[in-house]
């Protein structure tokens, strides 16, 4: 007789491995190793003690009978084939299968109870984690990708407009240049800036996204070519008109014709040759960009062009290193090129960060807070399933233990158990790949930003996408997230069965020491603990899920009720596009009488329009505003000096902008008259403080002729609520035409008319488009309007990011809560089945029925209290990882843990309380008599 | 009569004795009977040669046995598998023994050399 040994690795492995050998031959086969096995350890033994030299020595041989396993598998295929497929149809696993099978058809309502518990689950986290996995794992549409970096640059607070710290990607070209020159670990250096221009094509003017790159960036980003070639390095001259469309570009304007090449476009009414065509999916910087035509760097700073950059590694360089580099460069550089306005070198402003983290450090804490919120709700699923498993499991486990008398070995009844988990598991995962594979669309339908790109430049800087999270046309269920979902249903559904596997052993064990019988299910207090630890958990990560959730929403209608400074309810805004060879005066007029015939509209309050739109950020310059009693010099180095917008008479109104104190700009403040300023706020407050700044004279350095403040208006955001306002002044549009007479023509345009977006306040945005449009081409029929939309949508578009968190976070929690909540449900009702003869008796003994409703709401308030307050907890700890993207709640907001605790304690014990009802109602006679 | 046998192997489409199966043939023949041993004698990795000896037992070249179980109760151990060398066995180790060493003279052979056996009976 063998004696029994403790299951070394090694034994193991031939255990594990005989399952797959073909029946026949099994037992003979597993004597043989084992014989072998021991004989050899025996031997060892007499020579030297047993180490983990030997151990793995011996794990080795005994892996080798995988092969010799995989060699038997064809004596699969020695008998008769026919007869071969009736016995593999009533074979220990197809019978399990059949078994298996039958028992989940026959509780119809438990099936669907935990086909429902587990598609959610495992839908929820695979539409997570398809997002995951594109946005942060998989490499970038470029070869090599993970050497594609860009060189960032942290500005402290000081140094910044808001006060805040910042970091940039952008750097003067001048430094680009002497970069370029002095770095020995980035191969290659690519700049590019966006920009607009206007296409005149025969129906008239339109606006094209244009990327001006330096030709390197081609290279450095490795794109391809449908047709004809990228630009090439000699081509970063002034004067070098050449273009590369993208494929849409080819698509919209040359309707796919194959000889494109060598035509022209007219971009801003300068010819320029086409010279290739893009790849389909290459879209840098943006999906919007058409055209990418050459970047002229300019070495001497006459003009400050700052440019983004994304460069190359060398091969063997890592990012270390080049960040290392980045720092010592970045401050050589700082010294020699800009030591006019740039405080004493910090430490560790400049590093080098590859591409793909850059462009995803805004929204990864984000996303992984998701996944991490995803697998807990998995998590909750998992237990759930067990618990429903296992209160089940009575009957069960009376079955085993006859089965068991009758001769089933216990692999065999581990195995049923497992067998029928992992056959719920695979349909749950089947229904939740369908789940997911919906939720995904939904997903990405939120993330996705439908505004012009005008809009979107500021969220780019900020954030790498307009959209709530880059790359967003590649997510979707692919094989990585098939995997996925199939590995959570199988692990899920072996670790929920593994409850009742463990329950039926301890069982067996039990019945062969002589215990009864005949009530397994009466003995196992453990097991009853288990439950409630396992629900005391499912509520506390439901609690933590929901106060994130809580905070996140509150958060989202903080931002949304935030004052914007103007009103964009009722505002339809759009942007005129003028052909680029209209004469300024031309344009001046036409956008001048576009804006009165506006006016004359029924049903329209206002309308004007400005340079810049809000929410397209940044601004144009007119000088250095120089309020009294502070130099040039002084205001050169002010981080915070004021942002500028011209706009026409009716803009500010039409925007819903309220006036503070002074006037508006009237029809006397054109060219001829004294100029004038409208100041917001924030700009009356940071340079004047309490005094009232109406009257006050201020110039604009360089100009000549002084401005005089005429009044005060609120503060306008020109980015997202949560930032801080900018210090703003708003001057007339024909007073910015002569501003500044030492400007080219050109430039004094671009920053006097800029954009030409309108806001026009009416009631019916939508019904007033074709009127617009045909007011537009009566106009003038060169001329086009873009991007018209309500303004209200605009708004909406940039809090996308914030209310996806409100809502993907809400789901979630909801989802937890529910889970937890049937958990609580679940536990109270199958404790209280099995005291049915407890509380009979009580009945029976005269017990009031309210003690007996106590008795068992007990039993859920406590684990509800236990799991609502560790939840807290959690909660608290987690914290930190919510503040960067809550905004007007702290993380640690009271008011919401108080609720949210209170709210759901309360819920949890309502989920006791229909098992609880039910006890009241127990006939004691009945109970008595049950056995 | 070992001519004839010879002659009638090499005319016998399959099984041809590969590298690793005449290694495997020739350590039980040396007396190396059960699978571990072979593997400690020949150096071959068990996925190696249990595939061999089962092969080689379906062409009939080896015979396996179950141990006496008395011997194997006295020294309080399960009994073993051994194999033992046929009488085609022989015959056809010795024909994939000749061929080796030809292909090893004319300088093909890119495989290990065999092992030295081990004399008679000898145990590691």
């Amino acid at each position: 007789v063998t004696p029994r040994r403790a299951l070394l690795p090694h034994r193991w492995i031939i255990h594990v491995v005989s399952a797959f050998i073909p029946k026949r031959l099994r037992t003979e086969w597993r004597r043989e190793w084992d014989a072998e096995l021991s004989y050899h350890e025996a031997e060892i033994g007499r020579w030297r003690r047993p180490g983990w030299r030997t151990r793995l020595l011996l794990m080795r041989r005994s892996l080798g009978s995988a092969w010799d396993a995989l060699w038997l598998q064809r004596r699969r295929l020695d008998e008769d084939p026919v007869h071969d497929i009736a016995r593999a149809c009533t074979s220990d696993v197809a019978l399990d299968l059949r078994h298996g099978l039958r028992r989940i058809v026959r509780a119809p309502g438990f099936t669907a109870v935990v086909l429902l518990t587990l598609s959610v689950g495992i839908g929820a986290s695979t539409a997570v984690f398809s997002v995951v996995r594109t946005v942060l794992l998989k490499p970038l549409p470029y070869p090599d990708a993970d050497r594609l970096v860009r060189v960032v640059e942290t500005v402290p607070p000081e140094e910044t407009p808001r006060g805040v710290a910042e970091e940039r990607i952008v750097m003067e070209a001048p430094r680009l240049i002497r970069w370029r020159a002095l770095t020995k670990t980035l191969s290659e250096m690519g700049a590019y800036v966006t920009a607009f221009a206007t296409i005149s094509t025969k129906e008239g003017a339109s606006r094209a996204v244009v990327a001006r790159v330096s030709p390197t960036l081609f290279a450095v980003l490795g794109a391809r070519m449908q047709l004809g070639r990228s630009l090439v390095a000699g081509e970063e001259r002034a004067d070098s008109r050449v273009v590369v469309l993208s494929a849409d570009a080819w698509y919209s304007y040359f309707g796919r014709s194959p000889d494109v090449i060598g035509r022209t476009v007219a971009l801003d009414g300068a010819p320029y040759t086409v010279v290739g065509v893009a790849a389909e999916r290459f879209d840098f910087p943006s999906s919007q960009t058409q055209f990418w035509i050459p970047l002229v760097l300019e070495p001497t700073g006459s003009r400050e062009q700052f440019v983004s950059v994304v460069a190359r590694l060398h091969p063997e360089v890592s990012v270390q290193e080049a960040s290392a580099e980045a720092e010592i460069i970045g401050h050589q550089l700082a010294n020699e090129t800009t030591a006019r306005d740039r405080a004493q070198p910090r430490e560790s402003r400049y590093r080098v960060q590859r591409l793909q983290s850059q462009m995803t450090a805004a929204i990864a804490p984000a996303l992984r807070l998701f996944m991490a919120a995803a697998l807990v709700v998995m998590l909750i699923v998992t237990t759930n399933v067990l618990t429903l498993l296992l209160s089940r499991g009575t009957r069960q486990r009376q079955e085993a233990v006859i089965q068991r008398a009758l001769g089933a070995s216990r692999s065999r009844i581990t195995r049923q158990v497992m067998i029928e988990a992992v056959l719920l598991g695979s349909a749950g995962a089947a229904i939740g790949l369908a789940l997911a594979y919906s939720s995904v669309h939904v997903l990405k339908a939120m993330a996705r930003v439908h505004v012009p790109e005008l809009f979107q430049l500021a969220a780019q800087q900020q954030f790498g996408s307009a959209s709530v999270f880059p790359r967003i046309d590649d997510i979707g269920i692919d094989a990585g997230a098939l995997t996925f979902a199939v590995l959570i249903a199988v692990l899920a559904s072996v670790i929920a069965a593994l409850g009742p596997a463990l329950q039926i052993a301890a069982d067996d064990r039990r019945s062969f020491r002589g215990g009864s019988l005949s009530r397994p299910g009466a003995l196992s207090e453990r097991g009853a603990r288990i439950r409630n630890a396992l629900v005391v958990g499912q509520v506390a990560l439901a609690t933590t899920l929901l106060v994130a959730a809580v905070l996140l929403i509150r958060s989202f209608i903080q931002m949304s009720d935030a004052p914007m400074g103007y009103d964009p309810t009722n505002v339809l805004t759009f942007q005129l596009v003028v052909p680029s060879d209209y004469s300024v005066k031309r344009k001046e007029a036409l956008a001048e009488e576009l804006e009165t015939r506006l006016s004359a509209l029924s049903g329209v309050d206002a309308a004007g329009f400005a340079s810049l739109p809000p929410l397209a950020g940044g601004a144009f310059a007119y000088g250095i505003f120089q309020p009294p009693g502070k130099t040039v010099p002084e205001m050169m180095r002010d981080p915070g000096a004021p942002q500028a917008r011209a706009v026409s008479r009716g803009y500010l109104p039409a925007m819903g902008v309220r006036l503070l104190d002074g006037r508006w700009f009237e029809g006397a403040d054109d060219r001829q008259n004294a100029q004038v300023l409208l100041v917001t706020r924030a700009l009356a407050h940071r340079y004047f403080g309490m005094r009232s700044p109406i009257g006050v004279q201020v110039h604009l350095a360089p100009g000549p002729r002084p401005w005089t403040i005429i009044g005060v208006v609120d503060d306008v955001h020109n980015g997202m609520p949560w930032e801080e306002p900018y210090a703003q002044f708003f001057m007339d549009s024909r007073q910015a035409l002569v501003a500044l007479p030492d400007m080219p023509e050109r430039m004094r345009e671009t920053a006097a008319l800029g954009f030409l977006s309108y806001a026009v306040r009416v009631q019916d945005s939508a019904g007033i488009l074709p009127h617009l449009r045909s007011m537009v081409r009566q106009l003038d029929p060169a001329v086009a309007i873009d991007g018209a939309m309500p303004l209200r949508e605009v708004v909406s578009a940039g809090m996308s990011r914030p209310r996806f968190y409100a809502v993907w976070s809400g789901l979630l929690a909801i989802i937890a809560a529910v889970l937890g909540l049937t958990g609580v449900y679940a536990t109270v009702a199958y404790a209280t089945l099995r005291r049915t003869r407890e509380i009979g008796i009580r009945i029976a003994l005269g017990a009031q029925r309210s003690t007996v409703l106590r008795l068992v709401l007990s039993h859920g308030a406590a684990v509800a209290a236990l799991g609502v307050t560790v939840g807290l907890g959690w909660a608290l700890l987690l914290s930190r990882y919510l503040t960067g993207m809550l905004f007007g709640v702290t993380a640690t907001d009271t008011t919401t843990y108080g609720i949210v605790g209170s709210l759901f304690f309360c819920v949890t014990v309502g989920g006791s309380f229909l098992p609880a009802l039910r006890a009241t109602r127990i006939d004691p006679v009945a109970a008595i008599r049950q056995e | 009569m070992r001519e004839d046998y010879l002659c009638r192997i090499r005319l016998m489409p399959a099984p041809v004795l590969s590298h690793a199966a005449t290694a495997v043939l020739q350590a039980v023949a040396n007396g190396h009977q059960h699978g571990f041993d072979v593997i400690a004698v020949t150096g071959l990795a068990s996925g190696t040669v249990y595939p061999a000896l089962r092969r080689l037992e379906e062409a009939g070249w080896l015979e396996s046995r179950w141990e006496e179980h008395l011997v194997a109760q006295r020294e309080l151990r399960p009994p073993r598998k051994y194999y033992e060398v046929t009488a085609p066995g022989e015959v056809a180790l010795a024909g994939a023994l000749a061929r080796y060493r030809s292909l090893a003279g004319r300088g093909r052979a890119r495989s290990r050399p065999l092992r030295p056996s081990r004399p008679e009976g000898g145990r590691p």
